[in-house]
């Protein structure tokens, strides 16, 4: 019983505060912490917000870009880790490859930050800081956890299937592609909606690496935040809510859903 | 061994793991169109040998010429052979049909050919009605025949099936050794058969080589192999047998405890082993003639359905077994007393190398 309890407090700890900015954003009144009635007035004023707008579109594009980014880099490191069997550096690999995990984002920010002002210096690239250089820092951290979930299913990967490939003719290359890929391709998904989730909401390692034109979403509200709180924040954090909890629910199912593709 | 090569021939065959020989120099021929059953103890090697015939081993020493062509150096995907995996390995992303085309389709085989192809496959197996499945919807001899369709699609000159039965239950298996053999000897395939399961080797294999430590330790017909075992490990391999230590008295009469009894092929004087099948051995219930059979006395009796298997002891020798069919009121009660004796080839001379 006081299990139970203790197990009620924490969820109201956890979830309480999202549950009220959900519910103060259909909030009829300015004030955030009077209630109003309800009204989807904000969610119109969120859709009529130019600059929250472009800063969503920025943060979409940035956040589509890198996860595919992540997904090809993240397999091709799975792959090596898991099935090329031990070479020199595998395990420096493993470590250097998912330290990203980690290490704290202000580090990689920083880092980053240092390297692009250093390369812009020393080559002429990137002149400036904008969409690519965000695009390459989340390619860095999101390639950690897309190596993660690729790894572990290529573990439990019938290495049998990929024999009775070759065994019909097909090249190495080609029983990857036609054997290996379609059948983890529910972990190349999960791993590319992790991804993109973990690029939308970065604010930290965006803002460090980010340049003018380039603002993504989490900036501008992080950045409107510190101006007083409009409750069109709240309509579009709970609309971003929505999304990572429905892109989460979404790879936790690829990853169970072993049933339809289970070759183990 | 012959000296003429056979239809694939192996030579000096070698898969060294570490220090160990997982395949321990292996000569082989086997014949076009011939059934041959790799048949050994889990670890014997045979697997390794196996995948070296298809490719996806190294070989660190030796040849392996197929149809007169040396396939040491083509990687798996060029080879003219095909294989059966063991849990069938059937791709399950795509439905029977793509199954049994994807080895056509690597060979960019035209549309309509292939069709062809993969009807005349699947009829062959008889699962044409199962084109759109996908494996997992089929049951365990289902995807057996799917992946049998599969491995010989591209009619390779040489067929082979890792373990054919290991994921079937046992009733099917029966079965699918009878169908299978069949469809083997119909399209005249050179075959070769891995299994740890002598009654699967003996049912469906032309020969039979034994396996042992990496070796090959006896190749023969299943009636030599199973009649004339050369070894101990031979001889318990294939079947139940008694094993009897003894002293040749002269090429054909060996020494068991005060009896001389018939054996054929000793070098007198020698310690020797004979082996004996349970089958093989006479039961008298009165002392024969010749006075020179084992007495003994019936102590126990297993009955097996069409045949009882009796236990005999004997004093000085081991306990044995001997196996009688016919009508079960004829088999005497526990405590008689038995007289044993057998024919000089059916008591075979063990080499003693184990």
């Amino acid at each position: 019983m006081s299990l139970r309890v203790a197990m009620i407090v924490v969820f109201v700890f956890l979830y309480a505060p999202m549950l009220l900015l959900v519910i103060y954003s259909f909030n009829e009144s300015r004030l955030v912490t009077v209630w109003a009635g309800f009204s989807t007035r904000w969610y119109g004023e969120l859709f009529r917000d130019r600059q929250m707008m472009s800063a969503l579109w920025v943060s979409l594009r940035v956040a589509f870009m890198a996860a595919t980014t992540a997904v090809v880099l993240g397999t091709l490191a799975a792959v090596a880790l898991t099935r090329l069997g031990p070479f020199r550096g595998r395990n420096a690999l493993g470590v250097l490859v998912t330290a990203p995990l980690v290490i704290p984002e202000v580090i990689t920010g920083l880092s980053l930050l240092l390297l692009f002002v250093a390369m812009g210096q020393l080559i002429g690239w990137p002149a400036e800081r904008g969409m690519v250089t965000v695009w390459i820092a989340h390619v860095t951290f999101a390639t950690a956890f897309v190596t993660v979930v690729v790894a572990a299913r290529l573990a439990r990967f019938e290495s049998a299937l990929y024999e009775a490939a070759l065994d019909l003719g097909a090249t190495p290359f080609r029983a990857f592609v036609q054997v290996v890929l379609p059948v983890i391709a529910p972990a190349l998904l999960a791993g590319w909606l992790l991804a993109f989730t973990l690029s939308l909401d970065d604010l930290v390692i965006a803002s460090f690496t980010t340049g003018p034109g380039a603002t993504t979403l989490p900036m501008v509200v992080f950045s409107s935040v510190r101006l007083g709180v409009s409750p069109k924040v709240n309509a579009l954090a709970t609309l971003l809510i929505a999304f990572v909890v429905l892109a989460a629910l979404a790879s936790w199912w690829l990853m169970q859903r072993r049933s339809a593709y289970r070759d183990t | 061994m012959s000296g003429t090569p056979g239809f694939l021939s192996l030579r000096g065959l070698e898969r060294r793991y570490g220090t160990v020989n997982a395949v321990d120099v292996v000569d082989l021929d086997i014949g076009r169109s011939e059934i041959f059953a790799l048949l050994g103890p889990s670890g014997c090697g045979k697997s390794t040998l196996l995948r070296m015939l298809a490719g996806l081993e190294g070989i660190d020493a030796g040849t392996i010429h197929l149809d007169g062509e040396l396939l040491n150096a083509q990687p798996a995907h060029r080879r003219p052979v095909n294989m059966m995996f063991q849990a069938y390995a059937l791709f399950p992303h795509l439905t029977v049909a793509d199954n049994v085309a994807f080895g056509l389709r690597q060979l960019g085989m035209e549309t309509a050919r292939l069709r062809a192809r993969v009807e005349e496959m699947l009829a062959l197996v008889r699962m044409s009605d199962y084109a759109a499945r996908r494996p997992q919807q089929l049951s365990g001899g289902q995807q057996q025949r799917v992946a049998l369709a599969r491995s010989l699609a591209r009619a390779p000159k040489l067929l082979l099936l890792d373990e054919p039965m290991a994921a079937l239950d046992r009733q099917l298996r029966v079965e699918m050794q009878r169908e299978l053999r069949e469809i083997l000897r119909s399209i005249e395939i050179t075959c070769v058969i891995v299994t740890h399961d002598r009654d699967e080797a003996m049912t469906m294999a032309d020969r039979i080589g034994l396996m042992q430590q990496g070796r090959l330790v006896q190749v023969g017909s299943p009636e030599a192999v199973y009649d004339r075992p050369r070894t101990r490990f031979a001889a318990e391999f294939l079947g139940p047998v008694n094993l009897l230590d003894g002293v040749a008295e002269s090429a054909d009469r060996v020494r068991l405890g005060d009896r001389l009894l018939p054996t054929a092929g000793a070098a007198p004087g020698a310690r020797i082993t004979v082996a004996v099948r349970p089958e093989d051995i006479d039961l008298h219930l009165a002392p024969p003639a010749h006075g020179q059979a084992l007495a003994g006395t019936l102590v126990g009796i297993d009955y097996m359905g069409a045949h009882r298997v009796l236990e005999i002891e004997v004093p000085g020798l081991p306990r044995l077994s001997v196996i009688v069919s016919g009508s079960a009121q004829k088999t005497p009660p526990p405590g008689t007393a038995v007289w044993l004796d057998w024919w000089p080839e059916d008591a075979v001379v063990l080499e003693e190398t184990s």
